[in-house]
């Protein structure tokens, strides 16, 4: 092992009446071995530094030995709860490297599934922050409706939660013949579970006063951040990429970007509320109109990419995520970048929890909605 | 004194807030038969996997315990993580011509991420993703498996 | 040249800033006039960007081609290397002008690249690339900058973490991995690994004990 260095645990020095607490590596609010150092003073955070890398996966390193179809397979592991869209970013930057135009059946599809698992992961992170923030009752209740959405992908791809479900060239099955009917089915049924969820939560004053002016983030710090998806678009950081570079079926279709104007932690709660409905709303304008045709074009059976440096850029339920590939013209990539959103998201932190009490950072931390293996990748 | 109402008005909506939010557990609390636990262990006998479920790579045999592996190693090539080793030996058939054909088809369950690259990979359709999910066990050796059984031989009329 | 920034100039005056600052002031006013209020709360106070505000966006998209843009970078830095035919304009910048060219496409008003999407380096048998993916929020314009450390033992490239804040934990990464030390950098530090390893994402990295090579 390595000598013990000091740099790790202390990077300034401690003032008289201040103290260092490690929340994590193992902590229920840090979803994941993610441990925060913290100083404070009594109840009150001063500096919160992220330390990271407890189940760092060296995916990035891995692709450099994988083939193109392999790499795909591998992305779901990275940020669990937006596998799909993961996927979907590899298989968009190998398609366009290749010039390869896909079928419109397959845009649509990505597209549902994309929403489908824009909702999953939310109403996860419903529940578990509502977890965090002491309403327990909240966590049984969101996972019971996620439950459909995973039955949905069970039936379609055979997986619950690392899909593997787009390939190159498009999708790995086609659609279940009751995929339609289910999704429909789910539809109407969440349609009437979300309200309760705002009786339960948002509406509920104990919920609000704890979330309500804490940690604000402004729009010129989330720029400056980086911080994109629902945390960035609370702040009114219009940062959706399904808006700004259209992909998949997203051109085809309305719907609203949602931002807000405050950025403190409760407007960051209502934007991921609301983009449940239009998640929905999305799939609504989808389900019915899904074109007849193939749902794969034929690959290569070895695929190679040209020469070059590819970049795609795909809205994830937490942010941009991107993938940079360079190729040297092999069959496996040169180097393979994912530009995750947590990774950014969660060093803002420090400069938005300081001066906020120690059960504030756990709300700020709860409405970021952090997913560790994103992080460490 | 309009701040005092104010206080006492604040205390009463953010009790009915919390009413609000009891009442839709209490739904739930007196009507459990909408609840949609299941008890796992004991279903198990009226338990059925969606037909994509992909548990475990499976080997499927007929009954005169033929399959369609030519052990050609695609699979073996499409695997990621290397969780698939084909053993393949050469045989002199009937007509006096030297054949390769399958020896053993190896499989590290404990390696296995479940991608179905396998099974989009095989020419001949000889591996499927089976409906087996209890894979835990004591030993980990359990976990190397040879999907082709003794004695099998590969079915006729399957290409090479 | 000369043209391309009249045109900027134009359309800079009803940027989708000025629209987004109506529309809060906007829901601003229906939050008041509704006052908590169950479900409708959450509906009005989100502003929902419609589509005229995304016409407007996309008008500004056009004011500036990938060629004006380029020509633009071109002309103020005449030794800035620029790819042709790539996906997006790519730019490669010597390693001693980094900084200053990086604080000028900030604060110039027609470029206005503040949003750094991804920082990133790559390994090569001569020297380590560090990529810079950058968008501006208001023009929506979307760049490549490059820039090359002299050579692979000594890798030493200024930080940008003074113009990006975000840039300060993308480098401590690309440190780790890659090992390039910035110059300036407030904190940098191993964030994934121990002291004992080397630079993994270099290609001459090996390790028998951690990483099994079929």
């Amino acid at each position: 092992m390595a000598e013990f260095s000091e740099k790790y645990i202390i990077t300034d020095e401690i003032k008289a009446d201040e103290y260092l607490v490690n929340i994590g590596p193992q902590h229920p609010s840090t979803h994941g071995v993610l441990r925060l150092l913290t100083r404070l003073e009594g109840e009150i955070v001063h500096n919160v530094e992220p330390h990271i890398g407890y189940i760092h996966s060296g995916i990035e390193k891995m692709t450099e030995a994988l083939s193109y179809p392999q790499i795909v397979h591998l992305t779901d592991r990275m940020d669990y709860l937006s596998a799909h869209m993961n996927n979907e970013a590899v298989c968009l930057c190998v398609e366009n490297a290749l010039q390869v135009e896909v079928p419109e059946r397959v845009k649509y599809i990505r597209t549902i599934f994309d929403e489908l698992q824009r909702l999953a992961s939310h109403q996860l992170w419903w529940c578990a922050s509502g977890m965090d923030l002491g309403a327990l009752t909240a966590f049984f209740y969101g996972l019971r409706d996620r439950e459909d959405i995973l039955d949905i992908f069970e039936e379609t791809c055979g997986a619950r939660l690392t899909l593997n479900y787009s390939v190159p060239g498009g999708v790995m099955f086609d659609i279940h013949p009751n995929f339609q009917k289910s999704v429909k089915a789910f539809i109407t049924k969440f349609r009437k579970k979300l309200p309760e969820y705002d009786k339960l939560l948002t509406d509920n004053i104990i919920f609000q006063n704890r979330t309500k002016g804490v940690g604000v983030l402004s729009k010129e710090d989330a720029i400056a951040f980086g911080v994109t998806g629902p945390t960035g678009r609370a702040s009114g950081f219009s940062c959706d990429v399904r808006k700004h570079h259209p992909y998949s079926a997203y051109p085809y279709i309305k719907f609203d970007e949602k931002l807000g104007t405050d950025g403190d932690s409760f407007m960051r709660w209502k934007v991921r509320m609301d983009e449940m409905w239009e998640s929905m709303n999305i799939i609504e304008q989808l389900i019915d109109n899904i074109p007849e045709g193939d749902f794969a074009v034929k690959m290569k059976g070895v695929i190679k990419l040209p020469e070059g440096e590819f970049y795609q850029r795909v809205e994830s339920a937490r942010g941009e995520f991107g993938v940079y590939i360079v190729s040297d013209g092999k069959k496996n990539p040169y180097r393979v970048k994912f530009r995750s959103p947590g990774f950014s998201n969660l060093f803002t932190i420090n400069h938005i929890a300081k001066g906020w009490k120690i059960a504030d950072l756990v709300a700020i931390m709860a409405t970021f909605d952090l997913v560790i293996p994103d992080i460490d990748r | 004194m309009k701040s005092f109402f104010n206080y006492i008005a604040e205390i009463f909506s953010g009790v009915w807030t919390l009413l609000t939010g009891m009442k839709v557990t209490a739904k739930y609390f007196f009507t459990p038969w909408k609840n949609v636990t299941q008890q796992y262990p004991e279903n198990r006998d009226t338990l059925v996997m969606y037909d994509r479920f992909r548990g475990e790579v499976i080997m499927p045999h007929n009954e005169n315990n033929e399959h369609k592996c030519t052990g050609c190693g695609l699979c073996e090539n499409a695997c990621p993580n290397g969780s698939i080793e084909i053993i393949s030996k050469s045989i002199v058939n009937e007509e006096g011509k030297k054949k390769r054909i399958i020896d053993q088809h190896i499989y590290h369950l404990g390696m296995c991420t479940f991608c179905n690259l396998c099974v989009r990979a095989c020419p001949s359709d000889a591996i499927v993703m089976g409906q087996k999910f209890e894979h835990a066990h004591w030993d980990r050796s359990t976990f190397t498996k040879v999907l082709n059984q003794p004695g099998s031989k590969i079915m006729e009329g399957i290409k090479e | 040249m000369k043209r391309g920034r009249e045109i900027v100039g134009i359309v800079g005056k009803r940027k989708p800033d000025s629209v987004c600052k109506t529309s809060q002031r906007f829901d601003r006013m229906v939050n008041k006039k509704n006052k908590v209020k169950g479900n409708k709360d959450i509906g009005l106070s989100v502003t929902s960007r419609n589509k005229e505000v995304n016409l407007a966006q996309s008008e500004t998209n056009q004011a500036m081609t990938n060629e004006q843009l380029i020509e633009q970078l071109t002309s103020a830095n005449p030794d800035a290397v620029v790819k042709q035919g790539s996906q997006y304009p790519e730019i490669t910048v010597a390693h001693d002008k980094l900084h200053a060219f990086m604080q000028n496409i900030k604060s110039d008003s027609s470029l206005a690249f503040d949003y750094l999407v991804c920082e990133t380096g790559v390994d090569y048998p001569e020297f380590i690339q560090v990529v810079y993916h950058l968008e501006s929020t208001s023009h929506r314009h979307f760049m490549v900058v490059k820039a090359n450390t002299e050579n692979r033992e000594t890798a030493t490239l200024d930080t940008v973490s003074d113009i990006w804040p975000t840039a300060e934990f993308h480098e401590c990464e690309i440190y780790d991995l890659l090992g390039i030390r910035f110059n300036n950098h407030p904190n940098l530090r191993r964030y994934f690994l121990d002291d004992t390893w080397g630079h993994p994402l270099r290609k001459d990295f090996h390790d028998d004990i951690h990483v099994v090579e079929r």
